[in-house]
């Protein structure tokens, strides 16, 4: 029994191990087939992957045989599994393939993937650009068995590319062909490119400008250094057509116009400029005036004949006419007198236009202006019914009196002709330190605002007709323009429409003559004081200003704006500028900057006075400023203008001439680029005015009296503080070169005055000017 | 009072005909140019000679140095007649030797007053 019992539990036991075993068995099996599905699965999906992969792909063997490809590449290249494996890789591409070996080479740990672009040929014959990535396959040992290769079709890609190329070379081809000369210049003004034509304009080939500085294309006479003058040219002729005298290789100049255009390149900013050579338009200028001042000659002729016989028979000179006869021969000879008088008004115009007017400055009582004025319109104001209010004045300018009543007589004869019968045509003249001005104020119908600029332009009326009905040529505006402009001044309206308007002139008041030869210094002195400008817009610091000034025996000019101050500045010259903070809506440092980038105020004393100092001291110091806190400390802010006019003092031009007209002529011309002038008209003053302060430039005649030019360089050059002074010979004379010797200082030019142009002689002052200041030599 | 009148255009003499002589009351006489003025003048010795500045062959500038240049025409004042009016060539005229310049287009019905009253002004 015991054994029994014992048999059969052993049997159980037996059963359940087995029973077990069947179990893990099958738990195995089932594992198994778990895997052996999960490995098919994988497999189908990396078959599927490679097949059907957007792009091709394919092995090759140490042969270059195919040994799998993809359906994607089978579906790009047309072909069917069966008829590429096996074959050479090379019979689907056109261009020769690289080596396995190269390939292997090229090949690093770092680099394991090398690609070529190259071209597959289909089925049916059609090239595909695509690109190739190989990667080498290698065995256990590492040694390289095969190739793997994706292929991309770049097709699109490559037309893109096409299509830009087309496009690049149209581009090209445009620019290339275009009559403009096209500049291409990188932030500091170098040169990268030019076009064909800016190659002829200029004389250069592209590549021998690459990199250069534009300025070799540019004759400006300037002491800016290359990245100012970058600046310069970029704030100029940046978005807007600006002017310039370029030079050629071969050095002559040509007048251009320029405008510069910024675009960007990953490198930073760069500058397209579009050139155009204006040397024709300007002949043709010169040519139309020519012909206009010639037509309206050969005019007066028949002119004269018929103005005289109607003025013969209107007069009755040949016997009384019938009276309709009477009434048709006078009014063709009104009508012959406007086109004279039109005739007459063109050629003031053309002559104003290209400098060839005469004007005969002096100082001249502006009372007398006044007067003639108003008698040359009394009898027309009488007929018209209009009561003429002309006031009397002390004031004096420096102008030309007949334009003078010229401009006054037609602003007078505007008022009449506009004003309704009855009413009043006033003339003020007011006095500032600056300028004396008129103002001739009518009651009738006023200007409209937007023609109040118009008005001074060419046969340019208020309205279409006036002129017919008004009997006016439709230049006395801008004829009187012109002569006030040339006087330095001018001139403008302020008209409400419907109340009437005031006509304006401002001329400076600023007396610069030369009546003799024979002058003390104090005078020379006086005179050669150029004015201060006050920029401030409050009344009361303009007054308190101009007293001190004159007490102290400066003379004043007021810039009541910004604008103003910056007009004045253009149009005068000034020798010292004191700006309130207040003025300056901008920041001030912006002024400056704009003051300081023009070459003709690079010099000018700035004071700046105001609340509070919104520049930091390195600021004011690099801009040479100075800046006084209010309220301003009387000895403090006289100091500082002795300062800075003593600072600014001896970078002056002490022009030598005995001959009067031409220094006032010289004279003038440099005070409009603001350069402060000294004088001297014998060899004896100008080494006495040497002596007094050195100028920074030294213009000299030969011919003088009381020591000639060589008597005046030999003394200079015995001090060793004159010696080095520039000099410009300024002289009729043909000089040997041992005189040329004779005559040097400094950096020494000549220049024959019949044979030099004002422009010449000018720029020539300008540049050794410009050369004296940087250098220091006045000092 | 004698005028000659030298100029090439025929119809300002006529008009300067009719201005001096109907107008003026002047005996006139006239030149087509600088060559008959001279032959005129010298034959004829106005009291005042009223010369074009722009004429083919011999202008008014050169007429008036021929003018000049022969004793027997040199005192003979010499008025210009011209359409160029700049100042300066008005004062150069006067410093060649005219006796005064006046403008074209002149007006008839005074141009014998103004031929006047420059001669005034100069003591003739």
């Amino acid at each position: 029994m015991r054994n029994a019992d014992k048999q059969k539990k052993e049997l159980i036991q037996e059963v359940d191990a087995l029973q077990r075993r069947v179990a893990e068995l099958e738990l195995v099996e089932s594992q198994r087939r778990k895997t052996e599905e999960a490995l098919r699965h994988s497999e189908t999906m990396f078959r599927d992957l490679y097949d059907d992969a957007p792009i091709g792909y394919h092995e090759i063997d140490t042969q270059g045989r195919i040994k799998r490809v993809n359906r994607s590449e089978l579906a790009m290249l047309g072909y069917s599994e069966e008829e590429m494996l096996g074959k050479p890789v090379w019979d689907f591409i056109i261009e020769k393939g690289a080596s396995i070996d190269a390939i292997a080479a090229k090949v690093s740990g770092k680099k394991p993937l090398i690609s070529f672009e190259r071209t597959f040929l289909t089925k049916d014959g059609k090239p595909i650009p695509v690109l190739l990535e190989d990667r080498l396959i290698r065995d256990a040992d590492r040694n390289v068995t095969g190739i793997r290769t994706t292929v991309q079709d770049i097709s699109s890609r490559k037309r893109v590319e096409e299509a830009l190329r087309t496009s690049e070379l149209r581009m090209r081809s445009i620019i290339e062909h275009m009559l403009e000369g096209l500049i291409t210049l990188n932030e500091d003004g170098l040169i990268e490119s030019m076009n064909p034509t800016a190659e002829q304009m200029f004389g250069y080939k592209s590549e021998e400008l690459t990199n250069r500085h534009l300025r070799i294309l540019l004759s400006e006479p300037s002491g800016l250094n290359d990245t100012e003058f970058t600046r310069s040219v970029i704030e100029k002729a940046l978005g807007r057509v600006s002017e310039w005298e370029a030079r050629r290789r071969d050095d002559r100049t040509f007048p251009i116009e320029l405008v510069l255009s910024e675009f960007h390149v990953p490198e930073g900013r760069r500058f397209v400029g579009n050139i155009r050579d204006v040397s024709e338009r300007r002949e043709v200028d010169r040519l139309k005036r020519e012909f206009v001042s010639t037509v309206s000659h050969e005019l007066r002729t028949p002119l004269t004949s018929i103005r005289g016989s109607l003025s013969l028979l209107a007069g009755g000179a040949l016997g009384r006419l019938p009276e309709e006869a009477a009434e048709v021969v006078a009014l063709a000879e009104r009508n012959t007198i406007r086109l004279i008088t039109l005739i007459n008004d063109i050629l003031d115009l053309e002559r104003l236009e290209s400098g060839k007017l005469e004007m005969h400055f002096d100082t001249i009582p502006m009372e007398t202006v006044l007067k003639r004025s108003g008698e040359a319109v009394n009898a027309f104001a009488d007929q018209e019914g209009i009561t003429l209010e002309i006031p009397s004045s002390t004031s004096k300018v420096y102008g030309d009196g007949d334009r003078l009543v010229q401009v006054l007589v037609n602003l007078l004869s505007n008022a009449i002709k506009f004003s309704p019968k009855g009413s009043r045509v006033s003339v003020a003249a007011h006095e500032s330190p600056a300028w004396v001005e008129v103002r001739v104020t009518d009651r009738g119908r006023g200007i409209p605002a937007s023609h109040k600029r118009m008005i001074f332009e060419r046969f340019r009326q208020v309205e279409a007709g006036d002129s017919r009905q008004k009997g006016g040529t439709g230049l006395g505006l801008a004829i009187c323009k012109a002569i006030v402009e040339q006087h330095g001044g001018t001139i403008g309206v302020d008209s409400e429409e419907g109340t009437g308007s005031t006509f304006w002139m401002r001329i400076p008041s600023v007396v610069r003559r030369r009546e003799s030869v024979q002058r003390t210094a104090d005078d020379r002195a006086a005179r050669s004081v150029s004015p201060i400008l006050i920029g401030d817009d409050d009344p009361e610091m303009q007054q308190y200003f101009e007293l001190l000034l004159r007490k102290e025996g400066h003379t004043v000019v007021f810039g009541r704006s910004a604008e103003e101050a910056f007009e004045i500045l253009q149009r005068n010259q000034v020798s010292l500028a004191i700006l309130d903070t207040v003025l300056l809506e901008n920041s001030e440092a912006d002024v400056l900057e704009k003051l300081r980038r023009d070459p003709k105020f690079a010099n000018l004393p700035v004071i700046m006075v105001g609340d509070k100092v919104l520049l930091s001291a390195e600021e004011l110091s690099n801009n040479l400023a100075v800046f006084l806190p209010k309220p301003i400390q009387e000895e403090q802010l006289l100091q500082a203008i002795r300062d800075g006019l003593a600072r600014a003092g001896g970078k002056d031009v002490l022009l030598v001439e005995d001959d009067v007209i031409l220094l006032d002529v010289m004279e003038r011309q440099l005070c409009k680029d603001g350069i402060t002038v000294r004088t001297a008209t014998t060899g004896k003053e100008a080494i006495q005015l040497a002596h007094d302060r050195p100028p920074g430039l030294l213009v000299l005649d030969v011919g003088l009296p009381e020591g000639d030019g060589f008597d005046v360089v030999d003394a200079l050059r015995r001090e060793s503080h004159l010696k080095k002074i520039p000099l410009l010979v300024y002289t009729g004379r043909d000089l040997t070169a041992e005189q040329r010797g004779q005559l040097t200082l400094g950096a020494t030019r000549f220049l024959t005055k019949s044979e030099a142009t004002d422009e010449e002689f000018q720029s020539l002052v300008v540049t050794l000017l410009q050369k004296s200041i940087q250098s220091g030599s006045q000092a | 009072m004698k005028v000659l009148i030298i100029d090439d255009e025929e119809d300002i003499r006529r008009i300067a005909y009719l201005s001096l002589g109907k107008v003026g009351g002047m005996d006139v006489l006239d030149a087509d140019g600088g060559s008959e003025g001279l032959r005129k003048a010298e034959s004829e010795k106005p009291d005042v000679i009223l010369l074009d500045m722009m004429m083919p062959k011999m202008d008014g500038r050169a007429t008036l140095a021929a003018l000049r240049g022969n004793p027997s025409t040199s005192k003979i004042p010499v008025i210009f007649l011209t359409a160029k009016a700049m100042r300066s060539e008005v004062e150069q005229l006067m410093q060649i030797g005219a006796t005064g310049v006046l403008t074209k287009p002149f007006d008839p019905m005074t141009l014998a007053s103004q031929v006047r009253s420059i001669l005034s002004e100069n003591g003739h």
